[in-house]
């Protein structure tokens, strides 16, 4: 499992690399974290002739707070957004769903920019970007494009980027502390692609949801929000029964598919098993974002 | 949880207590966690080593009309391509005992018969040009239909993978033993059950490494690589490759990343990079990686048991016949069929029951070739019998505790021969099932299991009892040979292993041996063993494992299989501590002008036994013995260097009725697990778990408690995780870590584990095996447990593993 031979090219700033990648265009990776393009270059499932290493440009790694959101670089790590207390005070969500991507070390290694770009429908933090209502910058030589979550995701393994675009910055507005969130994947083994992945963020005023966001990874090609799902709790009251009635409503809108892991019907079963769950956990911990 | 890589032992043996026994913390430990280990990646024997990438089939069945490899060997840094057409007149077929074997060699010919087969080897500077090349090699094939299920292969219809053989089914024995036709006739009850087993590997963090060197000048064959024995393979290894036993050399390093029985069968791979170097002209090296690793080397069998028992009202076993079919994939591949013979003297388990019938039949299938996989066809033995029993408690409404209790083997029937030949020295088997039974706290169990129940929950118990076998004998293989086969000439028997130790002229000793650990710490209870004889400490003995069948001493059953260096090494490392100690006395009474029975070794000196004052360090007589060797009397030749070999004396070749004492040793092992089906999730949650061995004795507890850990891990995967999953084309669907779910120690389970310690009669030291037993016990009491846990709703499920997929399948089923 060797790969076979490409360019590699370790540009220290930005503009750099993105004139090589425009120069280079499909033949051209960007390599970051690299969890999930170096197995695939060892089997050699993809040849690329170079690559291009956004490692050594200052300034692509940060969690910050800018007014109403959280503002995080391309090549930040999944273990950053997991021990960010930024995101635990503002987005929790989407640390939880860094931390149940694979093992540590790969959570040291691979990066929030590279997760999004390669948009696999069993990642989690796809997941977590739609619930959260965020955006994605891409950066070419051309200039900055910004994507809506649900502009971004074309299906499995593409999105929105052209060829000479590099995914720069993810955009999270601070989730109001009044909110109920949660995050779950459900797997056959510790640290494996979940089968399964759930997020939901939930706002209630006066004894009514005013705010569902609902989102279920890991068994449609692309990976959505139910905005169906989402409508039909607007406006009730939260209880066990709607909760019960929404996750089944929910399976309406997947399409699973039996093979060795799991048949389709126990997908399915468990979509409504997680999802209930899901909406059940959010309502509980209403108001406890940033505690 | 904290690493602890103090390098004092957690106790410390005083003058009265022995290093044997005690928890010393594993000496390989210190290097083998700093990343200094000496593994194959390592070694660099040679100059000028090049380097293999392999060539498999995309095709679980084709015939291979053309390859043209001129491109490939074109590519600057690639030296040679090696295809079957070089190797016909280069190798014979690998011997092996089978009616209908079909040729095996190290790689295809003129068929491919497995997805993942070798069809050619790049020989080339290095790695990643070796696999470049391998994209330009063209091979036309003519795909043929496969056959991958067992019971379909075996049927008149299936596609053949070995033409001229005229069928799938490489042996097929039928032997009956008491009266068990007249059994099943008199019985009250006869319960009948299909059970099926699941194809899955063992998962060695290190994979399979070979450095093969042809030297052409002497026609003989060097060959580093990590190999775990038996060293009966030495045997067929020499007769493939067409050369004299002293002219094939098998080197292992010090550190292999584990084995588990997979790397017995690596030894077709040392083959075919031998060969690659033999066409080359040089060394040749080869690492497989992990997608090999799940696609091209081994695996345990897949198995289907048709099991019959005959019984009378009050639960007396009278009878068993079993009806066992196992896919050993596309080759017959020794050490197969051990599968189906590893077991002959333990068939009946622990039990009474005299009459047996062994329908036992070995298929091939276009799979890859099987072999030894931890607890080598216990596993699928003590599943179907297990599940067996259980079924005749639940048909004649009796506790499955009380079935048992009333067939297992009383102290008394020790030492007891099994109706298949099998020898079980001594041992108190109710004892160690009630020490569980009371752990477990059984009858306050079935309570809490009954109000649970009550509150809807899916809860269930399961028990299960093993006999282990360990340090197998070297002759069970020969159960299979044909009546006129011109083996039954040449009986095999024993189960062997060397040890040599030398005291230098400083009085350091060495402990050399051949037995190719992969990680159970050989080097830790050989210096325990040592430590104890000299009365010194461990610390200061080197112990050299690994292997070298050029330069050291060894016998064709030497490894580290059978769970057998506590019945077989340790035993040939006291009694080379004994040769030496006996020589020292000697020289030491003939210095001290005493006898030599006036002397005992005690704290490292040769005291005297009336006189304390009178003694000689043991440094201070190995300085004598080799540098003023003039003054030592002649009857005491020079040197101070011991080899001793040990053969378990009761593993017999065997015998005029087809019985056979297949292992010297036999541990014996109670699981009780307590399980839940979580009603939303349909996963399996392991409540409670408890083990109850007699292992005899201990050599170091500590070692004992890992290999029990490990073998529970690997009979979690096993039961809820594992399987390698070929479609109807042969095609594997399991090929990377993605599809094939190797669970790891966050799947890992509490165990509350005990011990009775009867030391084995047969061996100086007492120890029977421990390795392997986990692996045993763990399927058939997890499959019972969730059993039990679906009577309420009448269903059952026999076949591994039991996924929550398949639970949800079967409870929505039962709603129905």
């Amino acid at each position: 499992m060797k790969p076979s031979s490409f360019e590699m090219y370790t540009p220290n700033n930005i503009e750099d690399a993105l004139s090589l990648l425009d120069k280079h265009g499909d033949e051209a990776k960007i390599i970051t974290g690299g969890q999930s393009l170096v197995p695939t270059i060892n089997m050699r499932l993809a040849t690329p002739k170079s690559l291009i290493d956004l490692n050594r440009i200052d300034g692509l790694r940060y969690i910050k707070k800018e007014d109403n959101k959280i503002l995080i670089g391309g090549v930040t790590r999944h273990h950053d957004l997991e021990t960010s207390s930024l995101i635990k005070e503002h987005c929790p969500l989407l640390g939880l769903a860094a931390g149940c991507i694979g093992h540590l070390a790969i959570r040291y290694r691979g990066t929030i920019g590279g997760s999004l770009a390669h948009a696999d429908p069993a990642a989690t933090l796809p997941v977590a970007l739609l619930t959260l209502d965020g955006k994605v910058k891409t950066t070419s030589v051309n200039g900055v494009r910004e994507f809506d979550a649900e502009e971004f995701f074309y299906g499995i393994f593409t999105t929105a980027m052209e060829e000479n675009e590099i995914l720069t910055e993810v955009e999270i507005p601070i989730v109001p502390k009044e909110a109920g969130y949660s995050f779950s994947t459900l797997t056959r083994i510790h640290g494996d692609f979940p089968l399964l992945a759930v997020g939901v963020l939930m706002e209630v005023e006066e004894e009514k949801i005013v705010k569902a966001r609902l989102t279920v990874g890991g068994i449609n090609p692309l990976t959505e929000r139910i905005v169906d799902v989402e409508e039909m709790l607007i406006g009730k009251k939260p209880s066990d029964e709607l909760f019960y009635e929404a996750a089944q409503s929910s399976k309406d809108f997947m399409e699973p598919e039996s093979d060795i892991s799991a048949s389709a019907e126990y997908r399915l079963h468990m979509v409504g098993v997680y999802v209930e769950e899901a909406l059940k956990n959010a309502w509980q911990n209403i108001g406890k974002v940033g505690n | 949880m904290s690493i602890d890589i103090q390098s004092k032992p957690t106790e410390t043996p005083s003058k009265d207590k022995k290093w044997v026994g005690s928890k010393l913390n594993r000496l390989e430990d210190k290097r083998l966690i700093r990343g200094k280990g000496n593994y194959m990646e390592d070694l660099k024997p040679l100059p000028n080593i090049h380097h293999a990438a392999i060539l498999r089939s995309p095709h679980g069945h084709a015939r291979i009309k053309k390859i043209d490899y001129t491109k490939a060997i074109d590519i600057p840094g690639v030296r040679s391509v090696l295809v079957g057409d070089d190797i016909r007149d280069w190798v014979k077929p690998f011997p092996v005992v089978a009616d209908n074997p079909g040729k095996y060699f190290p790689m295809a010919i003129d068929k491919v018969r497995y997805v993942g087969e070798p069809v050619a080897v790049v020989i080339a500077e290095n790695q990643y040009v070796a696999e470049d090349a391998l994209d330009l090699i063209n091979v036309e094939y003519e795909a043929l239909s496969a056959t991958v299920n067992i019971e379909e292969a075996i049927s008149e219809e299936a596609p053949l993978l070995h033409e001229e053989e005229g069928t799938n089914v490489a042996i097929q024995r039928n032997t009956k033993f008491g009266n068990v036709d007249e059994a099943f006739e008199e019985a009250d009850t006869v319960v009948k059950e299909r059970v099926v087993f699941n194809r899955f590997t063992c998962m060695p963090l290190e994979t399979y490494g070979v450095i093969g060197h042809w030297d052409s000048s002497n026609h003989a064959a060097n060959i580093w690589c990590n190999f775990q024995g038996p060293f009966s393979m030495h045997a067929v290894m020499a007769k493939a490759l067409g050369v004299v036993p002293n002219k094939l050399r098998i080197m292992v390093p010090s550190d292999v990343g584990g084995g588990f029985g997979i790397k017995i069968t690596i030894y077709p791979y040392s083959c075919l990079i031998t060969l690659a170097s033999r066409k080359a002209g040089v060394p040749v090296k080869w690492i497989e990686d992990r997608r090999e690793n799940l696609i091209g080397s081994s695996s345990g069998t897949d198995r289907v048991t048709y099991m019959e028992m005959a019984a009378k009202k009050d639960g007396t076993i009278t009878g068993v016949r079993y009806k066992i079919m196992d896919s050993v994939g596309a080759y017959i591949r020794p050490p197969e069929p051990g599968t189906i013979f590893r077991p002959y003297g333990n068939y009946s388990g622990p039990y009474k029951f005299r009459n047996v019938e062994l329908d036992l039949t070995a298929v091939m299938t276009n799979k890859v070739p099987t072999g030894p996989n931890r607890g080598y066809s216990c596993g699928q033995l003590y599943h179907a019998l297990e599940r067996t029993v259980d079924k005749l408690a639940h048909t004649l409404n009796i506790d499955p505790v009380d079935l048992r209790r009333k067939n297992i083997l009383e102290p008394s029937q020790f030492p007891y021969t099994t109706p298949t030949g099998g020898y079980y020295d001594v041992g108190d088997y109710p004892a160690v099932l009630n020490k569980l039974l009371k752990s477990a706290d059984y009858k306050q169990l079935l309570k809490k299991q009954e109000e649970m129940r009550k509150q809807g929950r899916h809860v269930g118990i399961g028990i299960s009892l093993a006999v282990d076998p360990a340090a197998s004998n070297m002759g069970y293989m020969d159960v299979g040979t044909p009546k006129d086969h011109s083996n039954k000439e040449r009986p095999k028997s024993g189960s062997s292993e060397a040890a040599t130790i030398t005291i230098d002229y400083g009085g350091g000793i060495t402990v050399t041996l051949n037995t190719a650990p992969q990680g159970q710490g050989h080097e830790t209870v050989a210096a325990q063993i040592v430590a104890d004889q000299f009365g010194c400490s461990p610390y200061d003995i080197l112990v050299t494992t690994g292997s070298d069948t050029g330069t050291r001493a060894w016998t064709i059953a030497s490894g580290a299989y059978s769970s057998r260096f506590s019945g077989t090494a340790a035993n040939a490392i006291l009694m080379a501590c004994e040769g030496l100690i006996v020589k020292m006395k000697k020289v030491a009474s003939h210095l001290m002008e005493c006898s030599t029975e006036n002397l005992d070794v005690i704290d490292g000196k040769v005291v005297h036994k009336e006189d304390a004052q009178l003694s000689m360090s043991l440094k201070k007589l190995a300085g004598i013995i080799h540098w003023n060797p003039t003054i030592l009397p002649d009857e005491i030749s020079n040197g101070l260097t011991h080899t001793s070999y040990f053969s378990l004396d009761s593993v017999k070749p065997v015998d005029e009725n087809g019985r056979v004492n297949s292992s010297g040793l036999y541990s014996f092992a109670v699981d009780l697990a307590l399980v839940e089906i979580d009603k939303k999730t349909f996963e399996l949650n392991i409540l409670k778990y408890y083990m109850a061995h007699d292992i005899g004795k201990s050599l170091n507890p500590q070692i004992v408690e890992g290999q029990l850990y490990g073998g529970m891990l690997h009979g979690l995967a096993n039961t809820l995780y594992e399987e390698m999953v070929y479609d109807k084309n042969g095609q594997i669907l399991t090929g990377t870590l993605m599809d094939y779910t190797c669970p790891t120690s966050a799947e890992s389970i509490d165990l509350e584990i005990d011990h009775l310690e009867t030391p084995s009669t047969l061996t100086p030291l007492g120890a029977r095996g421990t390795g392997e037993v986990a692996t045993m016990t763990v399927p058939a009491a997890l499959t019972n447990a969730v059993n039990d846990a679906l009577k309420p709703y009448n269903v059952v499920i026999n076949d591994l593993p039991i996924t929550p997929s398949k639970l949800f399948s079967i409870l929505k089923e039962a709603e129905k």
